[in-house]
C-alpha cells in the first residue's frame, strides 16, 4: 500500500532504563511518531516567528538571526501529528494546541530530540547529497552536456518538474507553500547551479570577430572580417 | 413609525475546554517526566597528597559519594539551551555555550549529593526548583577533576542517551 506523502514515520528504537524511554539503537523497543511532510510554507511560519533582531557592533547595526531552539519546538507543534507514546495528540488549526503541548513537554528530553533529529534530516539536504549535486550539475550544465547518468533526486526533480513547471505553472495547480522544503532546498540549489553555469557565457569576452587591416594589424578603418 | 432593532443573535462562542477533574487528577502517563525521575552519578575518590584522586571503582580506601539528578523534560532542555545559545554576528551563527549549560543543569536538576553526610554546611538548597547561590558556590569549590567527572557522567545521560 502507498503511503500518504503529506506524511513521514519516523521510528526510533528505544530502551527503558532507570523508569526513563531512552533512544537506543539497539534497543528491544521501537517508538513512531508521524509528521505531517515539512514544507515551504512551514518554514516561512517558523521564520518569521522565529527571527528577531540582535544588535551588533556596540549597537550601532543590527542584523536578522533565527531563535534555533525555538524554531525546533515549534517543528513539535506544527508538524507532530501522531505518534505511539501514550499522550494523545490534539491539534487545532494547524497547529498542536496549548493543553496538549503542556503534556507533550514532558517527554523525554532525548527521545524527543531523537524524533526530530530524524524528522528535520528528512526536511534537509545532506551534506553527502550536497555533494553529488554538485558534481552531477558541473556534468549536466557543462557545454557539451548529453545530460547525467544515475541522475540524483535533485537532478532528476530539476529536469521533469522544471519542465512541468514551465508548461503549468508553479503558482497555478502547485502551491510552492505545499512543496516539500526539502524538495524546494534541492531546486534552489539546482537553479544556483544553473546561473552559476551560465554566468561565464554572458560576461564580457573577447569578440570572436576583429577588423584588422593589411598585414594583420588590427585597425579601426578600412578593415576586412576576418575568424577570430 | 417605531424602528425595530434586530436583536444580536445570542454569541455561542464556547468558553474553552477546562480540563476535567478526571483528567487533572489522572497521574503522568508512561512517558512524562515527573520529579520521581532521577539517575545517580557516583564518584568515588581516594586521598592523595592532600588532593582527591577519582577512582574507578568502591574499595578500601576509597571515599564513594553519590549525587542525584532529575532527568530532564523537551521543554526545560529547549528553555535551557535557549538560555545558554549565544549569537555570533561575525560568523552569523549560534553558538551553544556549553560551560553555561553545564551550570544551568547543574542549578535546575541536582536533586541532593552525599557530601553533605559529614559536614552540613554543604547541604544544598533549591529555591523555586533553582540551586540557591550558596550551595552553587559549594559546589563550584568541588575539585576541578571532580567537577568535571561529575559533567562527564551528568551529559552522559542527558546528551548521550544514558
Amino acid at each position: 500500500m502507498m503511503g500518504d506523502p503529506a506524511r513521514i514515520g519516523i521510528d526510533i528504537r528505544v530502551s527503558w532504563r532507570g523508569g526513563v524511554c531512552f533512544p537506543d539503537e539497539t534497543g528491544e523497543y521501537k517508538e513512531r511518531a508521524v509528521f505531517k511532510v515539512f514544507t515551504f510554507g512551514d518554514n516561512w511560519i517558523l521564520d518569521r516567528a522565529t527571527s528577531c533582531e540582535i544588535s551588533v557592533d556596540d549597537g550601532r547595526g543590527k542584523v536578522t538571526a533565527i531563535d534555533s531552539n525555538e524554531y525546533r519546538r515549534l517543528m513539535v507543534k506544527r508538524n507532530l501529528l501522531s505518534w505511539t507514546l501514550d499522550i494523545p495528540i490534539e491539534r487545532e488549526d494547524g497547529w498542536m494546541t496549548a493543553e496538549c503541548y503542556e503534556r507533550v513537554k514532558n517527554v523525554p528530553a532525548p527521545l524527543m530530540e531523537a524524533f526530530l533529529d530524524e524528522f528535520e534530516s528528512s526536511a534537509t539536504v545532506s551534506r553527502k547529497e550536497e555533494e553529488k549535486i554538485t558534481r552531477q550539475s558541473i556534468v549536466l550544465f557543462g557545454r557539451n552536456s548529453r545530460g547525467v547518468a544515475d541522475a540524483c533526486e535533485a537532478v532528476s526533480m530539476f529536469c521533469t518538474l522544471g519542465n512541468f513547471w514551465e508548461k503549468f505553472g508553479i503558482g497555478k495547480r502547485v502551491s510552492i507553500t505545499d512543496m516539500p522544503f526539502r524538495e524546494y532546498m534541492m531546486l534552489k540549489m539546482m537553479v544556483g547551479k544553473e546561473n552559476e553555469a551560465i554566468k561565464p557565457t554572458t560576461s564580457p569576452r573577447k569578440p570572436l570577430t576583429k577588423i584588422a587591416g593589411a598585414g594583420g594589424r588590427p585597425r579601426a578603418s578600412q578593415g576586412i572580417v576576418m575568424e577570430g | 413609525m417605531p424602528k425595530v432593532e434586530a436583536k444580536e443573535p445570542p454569541k455561542t462562542q464556547e468558553p474553552p475546554r477546562e480540563l476535567r477533574v478526571d483528567e487533572r487528577l489522572m497521574k503522568a502517563g508512561k512517558y512524562e517526566i515527573t520529579k520521581e525521575h532521577t539517575f545517580e552519578v557516583n564518584l568515588h575518590l581516594i586521598s592523595k597528597d592532600n588532593r582527591w584522586v577519582l577512582a574507578d571503582r568502591a574499595g578500601k580506601g576509597v571515599e564513594s559519594h553519590v549525587i542525584v539528578f532529575r532527568m530532564w523534560t523537551y521543554d526545560e532542555m529547549v528553555e535551557m539551551k535557549k538560555m545558554s545559545t549565544i549569537y555570533d554576528a561575525g560568523k552569523r551563527l549560534h553558538m551553544l555555550d556549553n560551560d553555561s549549560l553545564n551550570r544551568l543543569k547543574v542549578q535546575r536538576l541536582i536533586v541532593s549529593w552525599t557530601f553533605d553526610r559529614e559536614n552540613p554546611r554543604l547541604k544544598i538548597y533549591h529555591v523555586n526548583g533553582v540551586l540557591t547561590d550558596e550551595s552553587w558556590q559549594a559546589f563550584a569549590r568541588l575539585q576541578p577533576s571532580i567537577i568535571s567527572h561529575i559533567f562527564d557522567e551528568m551529559n552522559r545521560v542527558y546528551e548521550y542517551n544514558g
